[in-house]
């Protein structure tokens, strides 16, 4: 899920990324082994409820905003990265649909006082509407939503690639990964220096970090996209490696012809205007072909991470 | 004029639940309180917030003969107090509805309305045969009226003789209880309501969704793929419960009122407008208890006025000026 259109995107730019939290994982038959990913499998893996929560901070950080909020009925106790929240802003009809935002942290604590910390740009009245919230006043979150991002506990080393806001779910998946020794290379983007946030959160994780701006103001100057392409070019890449992406629409198309030449399996974490995020409306729809024939799926029920190869960029807009 | 009641008979009354079944041709329903087709899939993602059992009926996601894939994104747009949709009727078809579908909606207990639509006549006959006697399907809901397929749909509920064409072909097809969707994007909507109840549509429901755009100024290009879609949500209430008051009084069969009901007063009011029963279409979205509390919110709107029976308010609108 992205960042560029407020209303309807899950997941990058709004760092909005969608997956169920083990709790829809546990009858692991139902869809085989989280590592494991299917297109087709449209099961539903998540047990997502709605819940007030209260929030506890929510301030500018760099370019973005951060919002905390604390977990007092343990809903998100066991969700995983890329799994996402739809939040309803404020009762009545304005804005009438929620918002979903990527997990980006959950705080470690006991399991009924998580604190879920949120990123998101302000872009138009949702996000300016939600930047207004004050610590103390609640918000409705349904969540878990959405798969897990692939692989989790997988032996595939993971390059982590975000653009922006798209870093939100990247930084979930980062924390898991290297708590399960899941070895990582983080690449970040974006079109400037304070759009580049949560730097401290990498550092401490001590994994190899790669930074990239627009304007080289922080990192390299240039598209993140390049760092992953010289990065592969190298030969440095672990075997068996695959890539973890959030971003804008033409960085996902980027990160997809890089990883095509270099033979390397690359999940997108999809933002798609979306209302539900439950499965029911069918509006966050993904053209995709995964061997036998096009399809679409649901970013929120089948995503939101999605395999490059085989997502339809030409019945897409862009 | 309670004072003048036994205080344990007002009580009594008062802490009865309603009577709150309803019945539309052969399908009969604990409560009026449905579902929208297309804004329920149907039924398992919802069944883990709630027992579906509650439910007067699902109508389930706008059923083809063959499995469609629907429009390329972006289908969907925000707006004020609303929201515009360009699915296109992205389904599974009917025989995968029928195996791997229809089973689980037997299982939960809830009666099940199958919202059928053709690119032809004959396809919307033969989707009716292919349902006939089925059990756990309480009715068909013939949608003339999709606003978002560029064959069929609204092609056919704007006009009479397209209306005419389609529900005697359906009913010559099948026993079934058919309720047929009126499009809200008519001139006339009571000429094409009667074509419908004439040609043997047991019911009528209305209103579809309004067709609208919405247009990013900034990029210049429509917010939705399909340019057009179809309104839904709070912002089209009124022109439900207008098509709803306007239709009742044009035909004595039983309707279902929908377009914004997210209450239960929404519910009442169509109920008051004619409805018998009404839909929860783009609530669901807001709130995944949203029918359920539609359902609750409805019984206590009867409860604190009074009323024992829902039927006591159906088509109940007080019009004129108020008595003294």
């Amino acid at each position: 899920m992205q960042a560029g259109r407020e209303v309807l995107i899950l997941g990058a730019g709004t760092g909005r990324g969608v997956s169920p939290g083990r709790a829809g994982l546990q009858p692991e038959a139902a869809h085989g082994s989280p590592s494991s990913y299917n297109i087709k499998d449209g099961s539903l893996t998540s047990t997502p409820r709605a819940f007030e929560a209260k929030i506890l901070d929510n301030r500018p950080l760099g370019s973005y905003w951060k919002l905390v909020f604390e977990d007092l009925e343990g809903a998100l106790a066991k969700a995983l990265p890329g799994q996402f929240v739809n939040l309803r802003l404020q009762p009545g009809y304005s804005p009438l649909l929620r918002r979903p935002f990527s997990i980006a942290r959950i705080l470690p604590g006991p399991r009924k006082s998580r604190k879920i910390e949120v990123l998101y740009a302000v872009l138009r009245g949702g996000t300016r509407l939600l930047s207004g919230k004050k610590s103390g006043e609640s918000i409705n979150v349904l969540g878990p939503l959405g798969r897990p991002f692939p692989h989790l506990e997988s032996s595939h080393p993971a390059l982590i690639v975000s653009g922006g806001i798209g870093v939100a779910p990247l930084i979930f998946l980062s924390e898991t990964l290297k708590a399960r020794k899941i070895p990582q290379a983080v690449f970040l983007g974006a079109r400037t220096g304070s759009d580049l946030v949560e730097l401290d959160v990498f550092k401490k994780l001590k994994v190899p970090l790669s930074l990239a701006t627009d304007d080289g103001s922080k990192g390299r100057k240039g598209f993140v996209t390049q760092l992953l392409d010289d990065y592969l070019a190298s030969g440095k890449a672990p075997k068996g490696a695959v890539i973890h992406a959030c971003g804008p629409r033409p960085m996902f198309k980027s990160v997809a012809t890089v990883a095509a030449k270099h033979g390397v399996k690359a999940y997108l974490s999809w933002e798609e205007h979306m209302a539900c995020g439950l499965g029911i409306c069918l509006t966050c729809a993904c053209p995709v072909d995964p061997g036998d024939g096009p399809r679409m799926v649901r970013t929120c029920v089948e995503g939101p991470a999605f395999e490059a190869s085989q997502i339809l960029w030409d019945r897409l807009e862009n | 004029m309670t004072m003048a009641r036994p205080k344990n008979t007002l009580k009594t009354a008062i802490s009865k639940a309603p009577q709150m079944a309803v019945s539309i041709g052969k399908l009969r329903m604990a409560n009026p309180v449905m579902v929208a087709s297309g804004c329920f899939g149907y039924g398992e993602e919802i069944s883990r917030f709630y027992p579906l059992s509650k439910l007067g009926a699902i109508m389930v996601k706008g059923t083809t003969l063959e499995p469609r894939p629907g429009n390329p994104p972006p289908r969907m747009a925000e707006t004020p107090a609303g929201m515009l949709n360009a699915i296109g009727l992205q389904n599974v078809g009917v025989d995968a509805f029928l195996k791997d579908k229809l089973p689980f909606l037997r299982k939960a207990g809830v009666p099940c309305v199958v919202n059928i639509n053709g690119k032809t006549v004959d396809e919307y006959a033969e989707l009716a045969r292919r349902l006939e006697g089925v059990p756990g399907i309480g009715a068909l809901e013939v949608n003339i009226s999709c606003p978002n397929v560029k064959e069929g749909g609204i092609e056919f509920g704007s006009t009479v003789e397209g209306a005419v064409r389609v529900v005697s072909a359906v009913r010559k097809a099948t026993a079934q209880t058919l309720i047929t969707k009126l499009s809200p994007n008519v001139t006339d909507v009571r000429s094409i309501a009667r074509a419908c109840v004439d040609s043997g549509s047991d019911a009528l429901s209305a209103i579809n969704t309004v067709v609208g755009m919405a247009i990013d100024a900034r990029t210049r290009r429509p917010m939705l793929r399909n340019v057009t879609g179809g309104l839904s949500g709070p912002a089209v209430k009124p022109i439900g419960l207008r098509v709803i008051y306007q239709v009742a009084q044009a035909v004595k069969v039983p309707l279902v009122g929908m377009g914004g009901v997210v209450t239960g007063e929404d519910a009442a009011e169509y109920l008051l407008a004619g409805a018998t029963a009404v839909a929860v279409g783009t609530a669901n979205y807001l709130e995944p208890q949203a029918a359920l509390k539609v359902v609750q919110g409805l019984e206590a709107y009867l409860k604190s006025q009074k009323v024992a029976d829902v039927h006591e308010i159906i088509g109940g609108l007080r019009v004129g000026p108020p008595k003294a």
